[in-house]
């Protein structure tokens, strides 16, 4: 076992380069979903041949199993962790968690690497710079987690920390079963290391209370108010009791810990969940795995993994299924990234993958000590013959890393539980303020200016007091206090009993509003999505009113504004165009990709046979080569069985089925050798969680046996019609198939007879099996899907040889001379294969119309070639404007002193240092021409349902939406189109530069341009977007930037940013293609800060993650693409059109709600203030308080407390069918209508009229009459208590049993208390007595005429504002109530409702032109 | 929110469509439009209006004498009734040096006559104006506890400084409130004789029963270890020596005053007339009568003012007209905005009909 052999099989192109420990800021990124596998590897915004890095490049000649289809990771260019932000605190209040700071954007050339990390990383010198930008990572903002508090007090107790630290910069790992069982924990040599239980909860049962203190006491609200209660220990300033005045602290800690504690219950409930995952580790007693739980995971302990298992802890790879011991990892749920990436077995280890056997193994490691640094870990394995094989980042699996396209693995866990690194570097809670919330604080900081206003006019009242009175004697001026000291202490005291003035309970409301909004949106049942049964899920839970007040809107495209399931639709081959059309039952087999083939097509491709034309004949062997080109003109890879396990779940072996053995045998990369003493295992053995129907059928679909749609005429292949799908042969692995299978409706094409032949097909031979498909991008899949239903079947493919079975002609193996990577540049990729038969060298060429039309060969004017290529462009036009995306087919055939002089001199260029891209550019160039067209393809990339629908509300809300999508720009631009972003009537600007100097010139272009139009729109009015009406007849513009161009305009040093911005101003919709998901990111926090806008991003993908973390609002569509982008969102949707209904209507409503309360908070609290305050006119400015102290400190928690609860979560501005009816109604938050600088002061002062009329009638009333202070006060608080409610009743719009219940309850609730209060407590609480005081108040008529004169006095003024407001210029949801109920009067409800199209045939409807989408984008 | 349970992906999570959940609960909304709000702002005038009448009708039934005697000047009653005018203000003698209330005390003898007849029970106040009862400090100063009859050689600090006496005795009752008791005697006369006044039944029924209770025993012996607030005359026990209902703590004049003012210028009930004597069982008649002040009680520290106030009482209690008035003005006022709305709302009502019924579409572009 102990080979020590010096296998350098090391390849240093997949050395991750720069350390970069980014990772996701959520707290929990355990997948909850397994990924199917195709939507692994897939370069998410990748069309055909874009975006996606095709790694293998020169490589892919050269090494192992699966060399090209996943990404290697080589050349990522990551900037490391410098450029994240720290932060350790995640309670600090209105601290944003997005890294302003941060100079997180780096230009895509710019390259940062970490040379001095030693042995393991180097930098790839060969990155591709377009690679490298897309590869620059997500800088997700992490936040270290602190240490755990209790574990630093601990430490602090026990003194134990340098030596520790010291001997911990390395750390020895022993196997597990070489230490006899039994051991003592402590003479363990890995005993003290800690397991693999995880604690992310911030509490335990002991340290709750003083930590929950300690952070709460970090709030600075809340130290003003234990500041308070202290001040009233001043015997010469106190106001109240001193137990009394802390009720309200009290409560509103107890309601906060309380919250802190659910909250905390939840994140122990998900560790306890991830704890008791399972996972198999060796058992040397047994000798065999054996299932445990994850917390029961040590360091030491050898694990086994299956595919799609999640890892358990950081794992030194050991053995892998893979012959060559490598494996694949998705580490999207650590960093983000979706891609694949390769590890491998440690060295020495690679040859003995069949004979590893985990009891042999004695070797020890030797690893550094934890860090956060992902990438970043060295170690080294201590044989015990004494070699020293040293490891390295790329031998190591770590924590929450899937594994992919791998059987199986083994290794031994060197960090487990707090010290892995995906845990070093979980990132506590996100906490995010609402620009309403920083209204109000503005607002609350006046409230304190107020405050102190009050205060000091108090505090000069006391002095002029006291001054005017010689010879006042105790108490009322104390001795040995002058006039001023005794103002003076008065200041003190004013603030004590005006404390309220600055609403401390508004916190706490406005926090459980929003929890209740919460729990009503997530519970709204039209957001619920049936197909994958999933809510709305609401991560951050404090700013549902920012939903109300989203201007720009930031959208990916892939997968968010599509489906990102492309959908072979058409093709042109020669001229002659196929259509595939969609299935009639789609919508009900929504995963399945197949696409029905055309009859025609099948016809013309066979007609061969019966040969009659020659011209047909032609056209024939045109198509069958256009299929042999979408089968091997790409980088799929294909496997013929999933990756299984031969062990179960509980470490069982399981014995291998032996149909199922043969077939794999002599086809498979993974041989599985028939005295392997492992099995094969079921489908059930992962322990990752079972992933939601959808993925998993659409999971297990990929995995069906071919299903032909097709079935050939004249039967001329022995196989096809045995194509049944096998369902007794791998029943295990298909149960979920069936339903695809039926829902696959093939009887178009299908006779009866055919049928039964199909039910009569016997078991398939292996090569009937559809192979697994995995590509690189849904688009080849779609392409090489749609060739194996033409029955040209891709089999096989190593790096140097492709295995194709053509129809009629059996299988071919050809040489695969050259694969010319795809870039962005060219657009384009190319194979340079050997046909097995007539030895010819064949360049297959797929790109772009624009790269591959100029590369044609030049063809006469009258030739059928000419032909061709013109009725192909119309076909092209014709498919563009459906909205597909569109790519072109073409062949070259060269000779072979042609092949071998670009051979020679693509050496040279592979071999130089300097330009190497470029060079290698000019060299693809130099055979990439002279192309024959073939035909080509258009792919549909289907919107999702409701996406056109939805954009144009958003847009008629006058919320400015931007699409940034990582696609090229052709597709983008047509989906924009076909999502009626962009309109025919627009025009279209297009900044595509490649140079900073071009982008200078081409945005000031554009900037004259529209200057000088009169319509065009003027800036000063902070954009049209602003401006409340916009000229009907003005051009509207769309604008199309490319990720290149961002460059230029994102740096900082070009100060292009402005102008930019300014262009985009003028433009309706902007759409940025190409942009790297930190430029997204920056694109976000641009518009933010430099625009001052309120954006919401949203996305589904882990290239989302950043620009969602930068926005106000992160939005994750929980889709196929893994979790990451809802991890990291504030709100989670399933579906895009549900944004229109989050937004519209709950965003609308929370926001107008929070505003009408906020408001009213502030009207309350302030009238109480202003009470107490005017009675200071009569007690000589000396801080007396007529009203109870009871009173004073329930008045918030209790009195008060249901009304604003009431209007903050139910009130109704306007129902929802109005709201979405009327979309332009979002204008009210967008505009921050609701509640604005001036509300307040408009508040304010309304607070000070009411209660100058409240405290006036009373005082009138009583004056000179033997009433006392209480019963004084008793009167006021009742008057005030009603004219409140009364108060809350107009602020309410819509009336329903909740809010009346409110503020019967709030009455209620004051006359219970104060009835009980009065009647029982002679002596209570030492405070003076007010022993029925309101019984007797109650028995004066005064009493009950005061009230609602004071009522109607104090309310006045506003109730008549309100009705002038109304009459004279009502706002415009009034305005739309109103005209909603006139028309219902009128009986023309049809005028109000304007009927939602279905969106299945969205995409085609390019034609109807509702002119939604310009007519309100400018509304303001 | 999310309930997250480990069987959850066994159960469907669609949520329940409840109209509370959904936010769909019948509900009514009001758009206060001056059509709306019309009516109420008439019925509120049409109400308001009479309601003032009538309390403005109550106030002025309520038959009120006030005798304003702070700067009254020291009378001495010779032999045959005549009055002799000293010629100096009492509030000026109770303040020299010297002057001794025991022995020469300050009287004032003050003629005033009642124009009507005082129909129905009759009350007499003393009224203070400028006396800041509601002072903070003042609120403070007392120790209710005390006053419950549980005494303690520690009284509160609340009552601090009032707490002991300066020979180290604590106080009862102590605090400023007990300390400042109201001392003048006020007594009227008509003709030759006293108006029968009753000092009991003056204070609240829950105040004298249980806010205020003297300690057991003999009240002499369980305050022997307490003195005497400083500007008492007499012991906590020598309040009312005729009657023990009326004495120590539970004296109603001790309490009435305890019960401290909201207001600077407040009436404190001092004491009711006998309407079981002969003579007064209607009242009292008009004509002449005399007050009689023992002046012993300064204001001069806030500029205040002593008053003594006959009154008698409705359905409202004292004469206030205050609360009429401002029932008719809003009234009116309720009843003048109601027709500018009115007016509004016909005239400006079409218009507003007009605008709002353009399509908001149109209007927008």
């Amino acid at each position: 076992m102990s080979n020590t052999g010096e296998h350098a099989t090391s390849d240093p192109s997949k050395i991750e380069a720069a350390s970069s420990s980014s990772t996701a800021g959520s707290t929990y990124t355990f997948p909850e979903v397994v990924r199917s596998p195709d939507t692994r590897g897939h370069g998410r915004s990748a069309s055909h041949g874009s975006g996606t890095t095709f790694s293998g490049g020169a490589a892919s000649t050269s090494v192992v199993g699966r060399p090209s289809a996943l990404k290697s990771t080589r050349g990522h260019q990551r900037a490391f962790s410098q450029g994240q932000i720290t932060d350790s605190s995640g309670i600090r209040p209105g601290h944003s968690r997005v890294g302003s700071k941060t100079d997180f954007i780096l230009p895509p050339g710019h390259k940062e690497t970490e040379t001095t990390s030693g042995s393991g990383s180097r930098t790839s010198a060969k990155g591709h710079s377009r690679q490298a930008s897309r590869s620059e990572s997500i800088y997700t903002l992490r936040r270290t987690a602190p240490p755990s508090f209790w574990k630093r007090f601990l430490s602090f107790i026990l003194r134990r920390s340098p030596r520790y630290e010291q001997e911990e910069r390395y750390r020895i790992v022993v196997p597990n079963h070489t230490v006899p069982p039994k051991t003592p924990r402590k003479e363990h040599p890995n005993g003290k290391r800690p397991n693999n239980k995880v604690r992310t909860t911030k509490y335990t049962l002991l340290s709750f209370l003083p930590r929950n203190l300690l952070e709460q006491f970090h709030r600075v609200a809340n130290l003003y108010f234990i500041f308070i209660v202290l001040l009233n220990w001043f015997p010469a300033i106190n106001a109240f009791g001193k137990e009394i005045a802390m009720i309200p602290v009290v409560f509103v800690l107890g309601v906060t810990a309380v919250k802190d504690l659910f909250e905390d219950r939840r994140r122990h409930a998900s560790d306890k969940r991830i704890n008791n995952s399972t996972c198999r580790i060796y058992q040397s007693e047994n000798d065999r795995y054996k299932k445990v739980l994850w917390k029961e995971v040590r360091v030491g302990d050898l694990i086994h993994l299956s595919n799609n298992e999640v890892v358990p802890a950081d794992i030194l790879l050991l053995r892998s299924s893979d012959p060559n011991g490598l494996c694949y990892i998705d580490t999207g749920h650590l960093d983000g990234e979706t891609n694949l990436k390769q590890r491998k077995v440690a060295r020495g280890f690679t040859e003995k993958q069949d004979g590893f056997d985990p009891s042999k193994f004695k070797s020890v490691i030797e690893v550094d000590a934890p860090t956060t640094k992902i990438y970043r870990f060295h170690g080294a394995m201590l044989h015990p013959s004494g070699t020293r094989i040293p490891v390295g980042t790329d031998n190591l699996l770590l924590r929450e890393c899937l594994l992919k396209n791998t059987d199986y693995v083994e290794g031994i866990v060197v960090y487990a539980g707090h010290e892995t690194k995906a845990m070093l570097n979980n990132g506590g809670p996100r906490y995010k303020r609402s620009s309403l919330e920083k209204q109000m604080n503005q607002d609350v900081l006046w409230c304190v200016l107020i405050l102190i206003f009050l205060c000091v006019i108090g505090a000069i009242g006391c002095k002029l007091w006291l001054s005017t009175y010689t010879n006042l004697q105790e108490p009322f001026r104390p001795d040995g206090y002058s006039d001023s000291s005794e103002a003076f202490l008065a200041f003190w005291t004013y603030i004590i009993i005006l404390q309220i003035m600055i609403p401390l309970s508004l916190y706490v409301t406005l926090e459980m509003c929003k929890i209740i909004q919460v729990y009503h949106i997530h519970n709204n049942v039209d957001l619920y999505d049936p197909l994958i049964d999933k809510r709305t899920e609401c991560r951050a839970l404090n700013i549902t009113e920012e939903l109300g007040q989203i201007q720009y809107i930031f959208s990916d495209k892939t997968g968010t504004l599509t489906e990102n399931r492309m959908i072979f639709r058409n093709c042109t081959i020669a001229g002659v165009d196929y259509h595939h059309p969609t299935l009639q039952d789609e919508s009900k087999t929504k995963n399945t990709l197949t696409v029905l083939c055309n009859a025609k097509m099948v016809q013309d491709m066979l007609c061969q046979e019966s040969v009659t034309d020659s011209s047909s004949l032609i056209h024939a062997t045109r198509i069958q080569e256009f299929l042999l080109l979408l089968a091997v003109c790409n980088t799929v890879v294909c496997s013929h069985h999933p990756h299984y396990d031969l062990m179960n779940a509980s470490g069982i072996l399981e014995p291998v089925p032996n149909a199922f053995e043969q077939e794999n045998k002599p086809e498979t990369t993974t041989t599985v050798s028939p005295n392997d003493k492992y099995s094969r295992l079921e489908e059930s053995r992962s322990v990752t969680p079972s992933p939601p129907l959808h993925t998993s059928s659409h999971f297990d679909n990929r995995r069906t046996p071919h299903v032909p749609s097709l079935s050939p005429i004249t039967s001329v292949d022995s196989s096809p019609t045995s194509e049944a799908p096998p369902k007794n042969s791998r029943p295990k692995i298909l149960n979920i198939t069936a339903l695809g299978f039926l829902g696959n409706k093939r009887n178009m094409n299908l006779t009866d007879e055919q049928k039964v032949k199909i039910n009569q097909s016997v078991t398939p031979s292996p090569h009937e099996l559809k192979p697994i498909f995995e590509a690189e991008s849904p688009d080849e899949l779609a392409l090489v899907d749609t060739a194996y239903i033409y029955n040209c079947k891709l089999l096989k493919r190593t790096p140097s040889e492709v295995t194709v079975d053509l129809p009629g002609a059996g299988r071919y193996d050809f040489k695969i001379l050259n694969i010319l990577q795809f870039d962005s540049v060219r657009k384009c990729m190319s194979v340079i294969i050997k046909h097995p038969v007539t030895k010819q060298i064949i360049l297959y060429c797929k790109g772009a119309d624009t790269t591959i039309i100029p590369a044609l060969a030049p063809v006469e004017d009258d030739s059928e070639q000419k032909r061709i290529i013109c009725q192909t462009q119309q076909q092209l036009n014709a498919y563009a404007k459906q909205g597909l995306r569109v790519l072109l087919m073409a062949k070259r055939i060269l000779t072979v002193t042609e092949y071998n002089e670009w051979l020679r001199k693509h050496k040279e260029a592979e071999l130089s240092h300097d330009n190497l891209e470029k060079k290698l550019q000019e060299s693809y160039a130099l055979i990439e021409h002279n192309l024959t067209l073939l035909g080509a393809t258009g792919i549909e990339d289907r919107l999702q349902e409701g996406v056109p629908e939805t954009l144009a509300s958003l847009i008629s809300a006058g919320i400015v939406v931007w699409v940034v999508t990582g696609d090229k720009p052709e597709t983008a631009i047509n989906i924009a189109y076909s999502a009626k972003l962009f309109s025919p009537q627009m025009e279209l600007l297009k900044l595509m530069t490649r140079s900073k100097e071009a982008a200078d010139r081409t945005i000031s272009f554009y900037l004259n341009e529209i200057e000088r139009q009169p319509d065009g729109g003027d800036p000063t009015s902070s954009s049209n977007l602003l401006s409340s009406r916009s000229q009907p007849k003005a051009k509207t513009r769309a604008l199309v930037i490319d990720g290149k161009t961002l460059t230029f305009i994102l740096d900082r040093r070009s100060n292009l940013t402005k102008p930019f911005l300014k262009l985009t101003t003028y433009c309706n919709s902007v759409l940025c293609c190409r942009a790297t998901p930190l430029q997204k990111a920056y694109i976000v926090k641009v518009v933010k800060e430099e625009l001052k806008m309120r954006t919401l991003a949203i996305g589904d993908g882990a290239n989302d993650v950043s620009m969602i973390q930068t926005a106000d609002v992160g939005i994750g569509i929980s889709g196929q693409e893994g979790m990451q982008a809802v991890m990291a969102a504030d709100f989670s949707l399933s579906r895009f059109k549900y944004l229109e209904r989050l937004l519209l209507v709950h965003g609308h409503w929370s926001y107008d709600r929070l505003s009408s309360m906020i408001l009213y908070f502030f009207y309350k609290n302030a009238a109480f203030v202003f009470l107490i305050f005017w009675y200071q006119l009569y007690c000589g400015y000396s801080g007396a308080v007529m009203i109870d102290q009871m009173y004073l400190m329930l008045y918030n928690l209790l009195f008060t407390s249901l009304p604003p609860l009431a209007i903050g979560v139910y009130d109704q501005d306007a129902p929802e069918y109005l709201l979405r009816e009327n979309p332009y109604l979002y204008r009210r938050g967008r505009l921050g209508k609701a509640y604005r600088s001036r509300s307040f002061w408009f508040t304010m002062f309304d607070a000070i009229y009411q209660s100058l009329a409240i405290f006036f009638i009373c005082q009138g009333i009583y004056n000179e009459s033997d009433i006392d202070i209480w019963e004084f006060g008793t009167v006021v608080t009742t008057a005030c208590m009603f004219v409140m409610q009364l108060h809350a009743a107009i602020e309410t719009r819509s009336w329903t049993i909740l809010h009346i219940g409110s503020y019967l309850v709030s009455i209620g609730l004051f006359y219970l208390y104060s009835i009980i209060y009065n009647a029982y407590c002679v002596n209570c609480f030492g405070l003076p007595s007010n022993y029925w005081i309101i019984q007797h108040a109650m028995s004066t008529a005064n009493y009950w005429l005061l009230i609602p004169l004071s009522c109607v006095v104090a309310l006045l003024p506003r109730i008549l504002l309100r009705v002038i407001k109304t009459a004279v210029c009502p706002d415009d949801v009034t305005r739309a109530i109103m005209m909603h109920r006139r028309a219902l009067r009128r009986g023309e409800g049809f005028l109000v409702s304007w009927s939602r199209s279905t969106s299945a045939s969205s995409i085609y409807r390019t034609t109807d032109n509702r002119t939604k989408n310009n007519i309100l984008t400018a509304v303001g | 929110m999310a309930p997250e349970s480990a069987d959850s992906s066994l159960r469907n999570k669609k949520p329940s469509d409840s109209a509370f959940k959904q936010q769909r609960l019948p509900a009514w909304q009001p758009i206060l439009t001056a059509g709306t709000v019309l009516p109420a702002f008439f019925v509120i005038g049409i109400a308001f209006i009479p309601v003032g009448i009538a309390l403005l009708y109550f106030s002025d039934e309520v038959k009120e004498k006030i005798i304003d005697y702070t700067l009254c000047n020291k009378t001495e009653k010779l032999y045959d009734g005549y009055i002799k005018d000293m010629g100096r203000p009492c509030a000026e003698i109770i303040k020299e040096e010297g002057f001794d209330a025991t022995k020469d005390p300050c009287i004032c003898h003050m003629q005033f006559t009642l124009d009507t007849d005082f129909k129905g029970k009759v009350y007499m106040y003393y009224g203070l104006s400028n006396f800041y009862q509601n002072h903070r400090r003042y609120v403070k100063s007392r120790d209710d506890n005390q006053l419950l009859g549980n005494l303690n050689l520690a009284p509160s600090t609340d009552c601090l400084p009032f707490a002991y006496a300066a020979d180290g005795k604590p106080i009862a009752p102590c605090g400023a409130i007990a300390n400042s008791l109201f001392s003048d005697v006020l007594t009227i006369n008509k003709g030759k004789h006293s108006v029968p006044l009753i000092n009991t039944g003056i204070a609240w029924d829950s105040d004298k029963n249980i806010k205020f209770k003297n300690p057991e025993g003999d009240l002499e012996m369980a305050f022997k270890n307490f003195s005497k607030p400083k500007d008492w005359r007499k012991n906590i026990y020598e309040l009312d020596l005729k009657n023990p209902d009326n004495n120590g703590f539970q004296n109603e004049d001790l309490i009435v005053w305890m019960r401290t003012a909201a207001l600077p210028t407040f009436r404190k009930i001092y004491r009711r007339v006998n309407h079981t004597e002969e003579g007064y069982a209607d009242g009292l008649q008009k004509g002449e009568y005399e007050l009689v002040v023992d002046y012993y009680y300064d204001v001069s520290a806030f500029d205040g003012s002593k008053r003594m106030i006959l009154s008698t009482t409705s359905l409202l209690g004292g004469k206030n007209p205050f609360l009429g008035i401002a029932y008719i003005v809003v009234g009116c006022v309720c009843l003048v905005l109601g027709i500018a709305l009115l007016f509004i709302h016909i005239k400006c009502g079409k218009s507003t009909n007009e605008m709002i019924s353009v399509n908001p579409r149109t209007l927008y572009h």
